[in-house]
């Protein structure tokens, strides 16, 4: 890879997590309201996914999923705008976090109802592939959501039309305080694609460059028409489920392991293996990353919040009177 | 510029927080996001990061103690070079951004079409409500018809003048209805006193709350019974009822039967009373009168109620102009009546405008009964059995035992308008018509 | 004693427990986390992890594990970790749970429960605000539930609990930490299928349930020098308390039917059209219904209020009725 993309990458990296810990702040400054879910520690999973990908293929990114809206391509202003729940938002305030996608560049919006998405990301790969169109969809879901019946016929479906779709688990070890041995019976979540007929791969999801290994070939396979992958990332998250969980059920012996394993810190050792000047890398982001984030929070923050009444559009193509007098 | 630090809401369910400890103290200078004190909520722990940088101006809240969600917590005074202007143009986000570099190139043709944009339309004013039109509630048509109040004349109080609930019950309580007329009794075009067969059906019968043996077998009330049972209640409470009876000797009534049988003409004893009864209206009109909020009006013309008993119940039509039709014309129309009204085909017209009524029970109608007045009017006359009895009678200046069909008439009229004069005068002379065989 | 409304929740679950060992509890993270709302605190360390399990995410799957439960003489209390989320189960609810019995000729009972958070006004967005009771009053076969004070949270579940037909019992997380009340510390329980008078009255009748029950009373007290208001809060929605309904509204005249739940094709229009029906001839105004308008619940306060049904538009719509 060049250093201008390795670079690049490191931006990523770290918007992600500025990002996220703006969030986090804004939220214990009583700025905002509704659940934060942070996916601090997972951000080399849609880093590594959204990189490489055109802008119209499209991504089923899930609550934890933020980074993939903005490799994506989504402003971070109007990201910023959606988490405030203000008019500038993708759902112009009508709900917050990751709900409203920024379908203009191709991400959907998921629902609370985790695993939902899959379905939907399924028959969209459908519609590329009898247009013969060389487009890919990913969905991205916890290893939570792989209970849902949704998501064993979403793969089901795929596995019998080989659809141009790529199904990321990030499997961060708990749903909420659930953790794997309470969830699944099998050793990984990748092992399920076997009983759906495509190739399943499990990575380290901390590793970018594992992870962009791994979602370049399966980028490419659905592309030529090869069919679907199931990539679980063995990853973790910092924070708990949301910022008012204390996630006690882990240890801090845990919790510590897997920060010395943080993607970003992995990264910047790459980037020093690489003799590049690391210090003058870190200081430049650091500065780029914190005035993107800053002025999106300006912008989100001066963002009017909607009136009362445009609660009521967007409903219908075209409005209906439920209340006629 | 003073800037509050306020709890946050950390958590859907979360109303509260308790402060645990401060980690800074009043007059100190702290950074943007430097934690200021730990607080605890029911469902998490957490540091509250200062919203700005500046020098700690007050401290509004003890350890231990318990903030709702959004309350003050601190203020921070900031450097005013620190506040960022408000933006004096609307923020707008760039459509064409590239957020960052490294952003995917964009293809002209966007992944999806863009939405049609459609506003909301305002919805359109109520119409006007209409003029002229006087609009009441089902409990205010109920309760006029139970206490057969013009509405016209109670005030209403409600949306648009309204006649309500309320006005109504104020009005009976005031005393005002309890002398006030029914509708049909002023003068004009009579309107229904008994529209029963043709009202719409009722409220469902209400569960009875008695206890049930087997067998017992529950009757609903039938929309003409509930009409029947609210009239008659309604009569007994308005009128003060007197009842006064006659012995009538039925001989010339019987042998005029028995000729007129001759002729083919089949006449029962109730055309004979009818004519009797109008007659005697005719020549004592005090009986022959409506009862109007605080007036009597005699009328002028007399139509007789004629009460028929039908599987559904007593219905009562009215024959008009009884005092100027023979006994054939009574006799027939009371044959007629009979028919129609077991089929059903009484027109609410044809049971409005009574003055005075007449009920008969028929054969098996007993000795005698005290019967209720039709409201509005004043009187009613009910016929007993007519029966064979040994009666002493004056035989050429003798007295003598005779065999004769003897009646009970019973006559009832309201206290509050007819004396007992005029009461007994009016049967006294029914009596000495039968008796007589005054007949045309 | 004092408890919070969440708090009665988990002590009628507790009770119940340790009453009847066929009682269990399942649910996403209810064990060790204790639940996303801390309603199992405690609960599976006190009775263990056989009786208090934490299920994978798959509502469709908790509730027809607890049918299965339930015909072997278990009595499964099912956790919707929000109540939006019933919709995932709801395949096995109302076609599988609602049908049990009627579809075996009566051979089995079907003893679950199913209970979670429900309702708005707290900013929780399209997902955590959701009051879908309208579906499931639907469904014959079910028993719908809604409590409004935490009394009536612990005796209902209790009620629910020991009921042999399946019940969806609606808690509003509105209230959990917002409500708290002095309980009776005996035993209690309140039937299914009765209403509570809450207020009496002469010129009106409110008929509401759920959070919009203490708006209402607010309004009730607020407005008692202009009007004189009956306040019925329904508790159990399937089956609804008709008597008392029938009863307060043939005296009032008048009946204002209240739900955080959207207006069209919400409890209000069923409660609005039996009134009319049968009550016709006692009505001196319209049969009136308030409930959220037809959208879903936005995230933004702005125009979450604008939606969901407040103390302002309680007020507005009694005193259009009142002057009728």
């Amino acid at each position: 890879m060049t250093e201008q993309k390795d670079r690049e990458l490191y931006r990523w990296l770290r918007l992600i997590r500025e990002f996220e810990s703006r969030i986090s702040t804004l939220d214990k400054q009583g700025k905002l309201m509704g659940g934060v879910y942070s996916g601090k520690g997972q951000e080399a999973v849609t880093v590594g996914f959204c990189h490489d990908l055109r802008w119209d293929d499209w991504i089923f990114p899930l609550h934890r999923d933020l980074g993939a809206f903005l490799v994506k391509g989504a402003d971070p202003k109007r990201l910023m705008a959606q988490i405030f729940g203000k008019r500038d938002g993708f759902a112009k305030g009508k709900d917050s976090y990751l709900h409203g996608g920024d379908l203009a560049n191709g991400i959907f919006g998921g629902t609370s109802m985790l695993g939902a998405t899959l379905p939907v990301a399924a028959g969209m790969a459908y519609k590329f592939k009898i247009r013969k169109e060389d487009r890919v969809a990913i969905a991205f879901f916890g290893e939570g959501a792989s209970s849902r019946g949704d998501a064993h016929e979403a793969m089901n479906f795929a596995g019998v039309h080989r659809l141009p779709v790529i199904f990321v688990c990030e499997n961060n070890f708990y749903a909420y305080s659930t953790p794997n041995e309470l969830q699944f019976g099998v050793d990984n979540v990748a092992d399920r694609a076997a009983g759906y007929g495509f190739k399943g791969e499990v990575v380290n999801g901390n590793d970018l460059h594992s992870v962009m290994k791994t979602a370049q070939r399966a980028i490419e396979r659905a592309r030529k028409g090869d069919g679907p992958t199931l990539v679980e990332c063995k990853t973790y998250r910092y924070h708990g489920h949301s910022e008012h969980d204390r996630a006690d059920y882990r240890s801090e012996e845990e919790v510590i392991t897997w920060e010395s394993r943080d993607p970003i810190f992995l990264w910047e050792i790459y980037l020093e293996k690489r003799k590049y000047d690391i210090a003058a890398i870190k200081k430049e982001t650091s500065e780029e990353v914190t005035r993107i984030v800053e002025e999106a929070v300006a912008f989100a923050d001066a963002s009017p919040s909607p009136d009362g009444p445009e609660a009521m559009g967007d409903l219908y193509a075209m409005p209906i009177d439920t209340e006629a007098p | 510029m003073l800037v509050d630090v306020v709890m946050p809401q950390l958590g859907e369910s979360v109303v509260e927080g308790v402060v645990v400890k401060w980690l800074v103290e009043v007059g100190e200078l702290v950074a943007k996001d430097q934690p200021l004190l730990e607080i605890s909520t029911d469902k998490v722990d957490a540091e509250i990061p200062s919203p700005t940088a500046g020098r700690v101006a007050q401290i509004l809240a003890k350890p231990g103690e318990t903030i709702p969600i959004q309350g003050v917590l601190a203020k921070i005074e900031t450097d005013q070079g620190v506040v960022v202007p408000a933006p004096t143009a609307a923020p707008r986000w760039d459509e064409e951004t590239e957020g960052f570099p490294g952003h995917m190139a964009r293809k002209t043709e966007p992944p999806i079409p863009a939405p049609p944009r459609v506003e909301p339309s305002a919805p359109a004013p109520p119409p006007p409500p209409e003029a002229g039109r006087i609009r009441i509630t089902p409990v205010v048509a109920r309760m006029a018809a139970e206490h057969g109040l013009d509405l016209s004349r109670i005030p209403g109080t409600g949306i648009d003048g309204r006649v309500t609930r309320k006005d109504v019950e104020e009005y009976l309580a005031s005393g005002q209805a309890a002398a006030a007329a029914p509708a049909e009794a002023r003068p004009g075009p009579p309107p229904a006193p008994a529209k029963a067969p043709a009202a719409p059906p009722r409220k469902a019968a209400r569960a009875p709350k008695a206890a049930l043996a087997e067998g017992d077998r529950v009757v609903p009330w039938t929309p003409i019974r509930k009409k029947i049972a609210e009239h008659m209640v309604r009569s007994k409470h308005t009128s003060p009822h007197v009842h006064i009876f006659a012995e009538v000797d039925m001989h010339r009534v019987a042998l005029l039967r028995a000729n007129a049988k001759k002729e083919g003409m089949n006449f029962t004893y109730l055309p004979y009373v009818i004519q009797a009864s109008a007659k005697a209206l005719r020549e004592l009109p005090a009986m022959n009168a409506t009862v109007d909020d605080e007036s009597t009006i005699l009328r002028k013309d007399i139509h007789i109620s004629v009460a028929v008993d039908t599987e559904k119940g007593l219905l009562v039509p009215v024959l008009r102009h009884a005092d100027r039709i023979s006994l054939k014309e009574i006799s027939a129309a009371m044959d007629d009546f009979g028919a129609r009204a077991k089929a059903g085909k009484i027109s609410p017209d044809e049971l409005s405008g009574g003055t005075f009524s007449i009920t008969n029970p028929g054969s098996k109608g007993n000795l005698f009964g005290t019967p209720i007045i039709n409201q509005p009017q004043v009187g009613i006359l009910r016929l007993g059995q007519v029966v064979k009895r040994p009666v002493v009678i004056d035989v050429a200046g003798e007295d003598s035992i005779v065999i004769r069909p003897m009646m009970f008439l019973c006559c009832a009229y309201d206290h509050r308008v007819i004396d007992g004069v005029a009461g007994n005068g009016f049967l006294y002379r029914v009596r000495e018509i039968l008796e007589a065989g005054e007949f045309s | 004693m004092l408890v919070t409304y969440i708090e009665a929740i988990r002590q009628a679950m507790d009770e119940e427990m340790e009453r009847d060992g066929n009682v269990l509890l399942m649910g996403e993270d209810v064990g060790v986390l204790g639940g996303a709302f801390k309603a199992s605190v405690g609960l599976q360390e006190k009775h263990g992890p056989d009786r208090v399990v934490d299920m994978p995410i798959s509502e469709s799957l908790i509730v027809g594990a607890g049918i299965g439960l339930a015909v072997q003489g278990m009595r499964p209390i099912l956790e919707m970790q929000f109540i939006d989320f019933i919709s995932c189960g709801f395949d096995q609810i109302v076609n599988t749970a609602a049908t049990l019995r009627y579809r075996h000729g009566g051979q089995t009972a079907c003893p679950i429960v199913i209970r979670g958070p429900s309702g708005g006004g707290v900013h929780g967005g399209l997902y955590h605000s959701q009051n879908p009771e309208a579906w499931f009053c639907h469904v014959p076969g079910l028993k719908v539930v809604a409590p409004a004070t935490a009394y009536d949270a612990k005796g209902l579940l209790k009620a629910a609990i020991r009921d042999d037909d399946p019940v969806i019992y609606f808690e509003h997380k509105f209230l959990y930490r917002r409500i708290k009340e002095e309980i009776p510390a005996e035993e209690f329980v309140v039937p299914i299928g009765k209403a509570a008078l809450r207020k009496e009255g002469r010129d009106l009748t409110v008929i509401t349930y759920g959070s919009p029950v203490h708006a209402v009373m607010k309004a009730a007290r607020d407005m008692a020098a202009e009007v004189d208001i009956e306040v019925i809060d329904l508790r159990t929605l399937l089956p609804i308390d008709w008597a008392t309904v029938k009863g307060s509204v043939r005296k009032t005249g008048k009946a204002l039917i209240v739900h955080e739940a959207r207006l069209t094709g919400g409890i209000g229009g069923e409660v609005a059209a039996r009134i009319a029906q049968e009550c016709f001839e006692d009505l001196d105004g319209p049969v009136m219904r308030l409930g959220s308008r037809d959208v879903h619940t936005p995230f933004a306060p702005s125009m979450e209020e604008y939606v969901l049904p407040n103390q302002e538009k309680i007020t507005e719509a009694i005193r259009k009725l009142a002057a009728y």
